[in-house]
C-alpha cells in the first residue's frame, strides 16, 4: 500500500492512494452543506483532493475533481428522485476544473522552484490557491445572481471562510503526511474533523435561518396590527441597505440596517390600531400614545442578544437633527446614522407608496414631489448627508432601470 | 513515522478535539440560548400590547413545565411546551386593542370571548409559515380547545389535541383566574371544567401539584409574595 509525493510523469499511477482518496472525496462531496438562504451549498472534499494532487499531479486532480463533482451530482439527484440540474452542474464542473487546474499548476510550480522536499508547504499552496479561486468564482457568481456588490460579498464571506480554510489546511496536511508515510488507508480517520466541521456549518446555518425566521414572524405580527404591506417593508429594507453602503457603512452593519428598517415600527404592535388607522388629525393625547412606539420597539427587541445592535437605531428613528424629535429630543450628533437612514427611507416610501401600503389615509405623491419634500426638510427633520446619499441611490436605480 | 507526521497528526488531533467540543457542546447551547431569547421577544411584544398579560408567561411556564414533568413528557416534548408557552399568544396582535385594553374582562359578551379565542388560530397560522416553528402550530392552535370536543367555535376531538395544548389550557386558565379572582376561584374553575373543558387527569395532577410545598413556594416567589 501507499504512495509518495511525486509529480514526475514518468512514474506509474499509485492506484491505492488514488482510489482511497477519490472515494473519500466523493463521500465528502455527497454531503453538501447549505450555507445561505439563496441555496449556496459547499462541500468538504478539498483536503482529499490535495492528497490526489500530491500523488498524481495537476491532471490527476483535475480529472478526480471533475469526476467526483459529476458523480455526486448524479448520485444526489437519483437519491432525491429529481432530475440532474445540468445548468448548475456544468457551472460546478467548470468551477471545479478551473480551481483544481490553478491550484495544481501553482503547486507544481512551487515544488519545481523550491524542491520536492517542500511538499508540506506545497500542500498549503494547493489548498490556499484552490480555496481562493473557488471563493472568488462562487462569490462573483453569487453577486451576479443576487445583484449584490461583489466586494461586499467577499468581505461578508471572509470570516467564516477563513475558519473553514484553517481546518481544511490542517486536514490536508494530515492527508499529505499519511500519503507520504504510506499510511493512506488510515485517511478515513480524517473524516472525523470533516464531519465535525460539517455539523458546525449546519448548526450555524440553522442559527442564521432561525434569526431570519424570527424577523419574518415579527414582521407578520407587525403587519397584523398595522396597515403595512410586505411591499413597503421590502422596499424600505432594500433602500436602507443601499443608502447605508453608499454612506460607507460596512456590509455586515448595512445588512443590520436592512433588518432594522424592516422592524423599525415593531413598537406599533403595542399601539391602538384604531389610532394608527384614524383618517383625521390625531389629538395631543393620541399623538403621545403613538410617540411611545420607538421606546416600545426598543424594549421588545432588547430581549434578544441578536437584536441588541438594532435597539438604539429603532429607539432613535423619530429623532430629528434640529433636536425636536422624539422620544428624547436628541441633538444631531447624538442620533445614530442608522436611525437617520431609516427616517429618510421610511418617509420617502410612505410619501410615494400607494394608499394602504403604509399610510392608509394619504394619497401617493409623485417621486419628484417626495424628493423635494425630503430636501425641504433636510437639515431639520432629515440629515443632509443621508438625503444626498439617498438621492444618489435613487439616481443609480433609475440609471439601472 | 517521521517527525513531520507526528507534529501534523498531533496538531490535527488537538484541533479536532477542540472542534468537536465547540460543535457538540458550545454551539448547541448557544443555539438553545438564542432560541429562548428570541421567543422572549414575542412574549414581550404581547405583554407590551396588553399589560394585563405582563408576567403571565413566566408563571405559565413555571407551572406548565412542572405539570409536563408530572405528566411524563419527554425532554423534547417539554421543550416544545416551553416554546409554545412563549408563542401561544402572538396572535393577540390581531385582536382589537380596545377589547382587551379598555373593556373590563368580566363585562365581555360571548361574542367578545369568541373574538379573543381566535388568537389561537391566528398564532398557529403565523407559526405555520415559519419553518423552524412549524411543529408548534398544532399545540398553539389547540391551547384553548375544549377537551370534550363540544364547546366553543373550535373544538377538535380530544385525541387530536396535543398533550402540551391540554397542559397549556389547564395552566393558562388557572393563572388567568388566579390573577383576576384569586387562587380558590381559579381552582373551582378547573374543577368545574374537569372532563368538559379540561383533561380530567391533568386537572387532578395539577391540583395535587398546587398543594405540594415545592410548587407553593415557587409560586409565591414568582408572584412576588414576600
Amino acid at each position: 500500500m501507499g504512495g509518495t509525493v511525486r509529480l514526475d510523469p514518468g512514474n506509474r499511477v499509485d492506484w491505492v492512494p488514488l482510489l482511497t482518496l477519490t472515494a473519500l472525496a466523493l463521500l465528502a462531496e455527497l454531503l453538501p452543506v447549505r450555507v445561505n438562504r439563496e441555496g449556496l451549498r459547499i462541500t468538504l472534499s478539498l483536503p482529499f483532493l490535495t492528497g490526489i494532487a500530491l500523488t498524481d499531479g495537476p491532471l490527476g486532480v483535475i480529472a478526480a475533481d471533475v469526476f467526483i463533482t459529476l458523480a455526486a451530482a448524479i448520485g444526489l439527484a437519483a437519491v432525491r428522485r429529481e432530475g440532474v440540474p445540468w445548468k448548475w452542474l456544468s457551472a460546478n464542473l467548470a468551477i471545479a476544473a478551473v480551481s483544481s487546474a490553478a491550484a495544481g499548476l501553482c503547486m507544481t510550480g512551487f515544488l519545481t522552484a523550491s524542491g520536492y522536499d517542500a511538499w508540506l508547504l506545497a500542500t498549503l499552496v494547493f489548498v490556499l490557491v484552490y480555496s481562493v479561486a473557488n471563493f472568488v468564482i462562487v462569490t462573483r457568481l453569487n453577486s451576479v445572481l443576487t445583484r449584490r456588490d461583489f466586494s461586499h460579498n467577499v468581505l461578508a464571506g471572509l470570516k467564516p471562510g477563513a475558519i473553514g480554510l484553517a481546518i481544511y489546511c490542517l486536514v490536508a496536511l494530515g492527508v499529505a503526511v499519511l500519503v507520504q508515510d504510506g499510511l493512506v488507508l488510515l485517511a478515513p480517520a480524517l473524516f472525523i474533523p470533516v464531519i465535525a466541521l460539517r455539523a458546525g456549518l449546519i448548526m450555524k446555518a440553522r442559527m442564521y435561518e432561525h434569526y431570519y425566521e424570527t424577523v419574518t414572524a415579527l414582521t407578520l405580527m407587525m403587519q397584523r396590527t398595522n396597515p403595512y404591506t410586505g411591499g413597503h417593508l421590502e422596499r424600505v429594507a432594500k433602500l436602507a441597505e443601499e443608502v447605508a453602503q453608499r454612506l460607507g457603512i460596512a456590509p455586515r452593519r448595512a445588512r443590520l440596517v436592512r433588518e432594522a428598517a424592516v422592524l423599525h415600527d415593531i413598537g406599533k404592535i403595542a399601539i391602538d390600531e384604531a389610532i394608527l388607522d384614524k383618517p383625521a388629525k390625531l389629538t395631543e393625547a393620541e399623538m403621545e400614545h403613538v410617540r411611545r412606539h420607538p421606546v416600545l420597539g426598543a424594549e421588545i427587541l432588547s430581549q434578544c442578544e441578536q437584536f441588541r445592535a438594532l435597539v438604539p437605531w429603532i429607539r432613535c428613528h423619530h429623532e430629528r437633527p434640529d433636536g425636536t424629535g422624539y422620544p428624547n429630543r436628541l441633538q444631531d450628533v447624538e442620533i445614530p446614522l442608522e436611525s437617520k437612514i431609516i427616517a429618510v427611507v421610511d418617509a420617502y416610501d410612505a410619501m410615494v407608496g400607494e394608499p394602504g401600503e403604509s399610510r392608509p389615509y394619504r394619497k401617493a405623491m409623485h417621486r419628484r414631489e417626495a424628493l423635494e419634500e425630503l430636501e425641504r426638510c433636510s437639515g431639520t427633520q432629515f440629515d443632509p448627508n443621508v438625503v444626498r446619499a439617498f438621492k444618489e441611490v435613487l439616481l443609480r436605480e433609475a440609471a439601472r432601470a | 513515522m517521521s517527525i513531520s507526521t507526528i507534529v501534523v497528526i498531533g496538531c490535527l488531533s488537538l484541533s479536532t478535539i477542540g472542534l468537536l467540543f465547540y460543535v457538540y457542546w458550545v454551539l448547541p447551547r448557544q443555539i438553545e440560548s438564542r432560541l429562548r431569547e428570541s421567543l422572549r421577544v414575542f412574549s414581550t411584544a404581547v405583554e407590551l400590547r396588553f399589560p394585563n398579560h405582563t408576567g403571565l408567561t413566566d408563571r405559565v411556564l413555571a407551572l406548565g413545565l412542572r405539570l409536563g414533568q408530572l405528566a411524563g413528557l419527554s425532554p423534547t416534548e417539554l421543550r416544545d411546551l416551553e416554546m409554545a408557552t412563549h408563542l401561544r399568544d402572538i396572535g393577540l396582535c390581531a385582536i382589537p386593542y380596545r377589547l382587551v385594553k379598555e373593556k373590563p374582562w368580566l363585562q365581555w359578551t360571548h361574542s367578545d370571548f369568541e373574538t379573543y379565542d381566535r388568537h389561537a388560530e391566528i398564532s398557529a397560522h403565523m407559526l405555520e409559515i415559519t419553518p423552524s416553528l412549524h411543529k408548534l402550530a398544532p399545540i398553539v392552535r389547540c391551547h384553548h380547545a375544549p377537551y370534550d370536543g363540544k364547546t366553543g367555535w373550535f373544538a377538535p376531538n380530544s385525541r387530536a389535541i396535543p398533550i402540551q395544548a391540554r397542559i397549556l389550557y389547564v395552566v393558562t386558565t388557572y393563572v388567568w383566574f388566579e390573577r383576576n379572582l384569586g387562587d380558590l376561584l381559579a381552582r373551582d374553575r378547573l374543577v368545574e371544567g374537569r372532563g368538559s373543558l379540561f383533561d380530567p387527569e391533568l386537572v387532578d395532577a395539577f391540583l395535587r401539584m398546587l398543594t405540594s410545598k415545592g410548587v407553593r413556594d415557587a409560586s409565591e416567589h414568582l408572584a412576588g409574595v414576600p
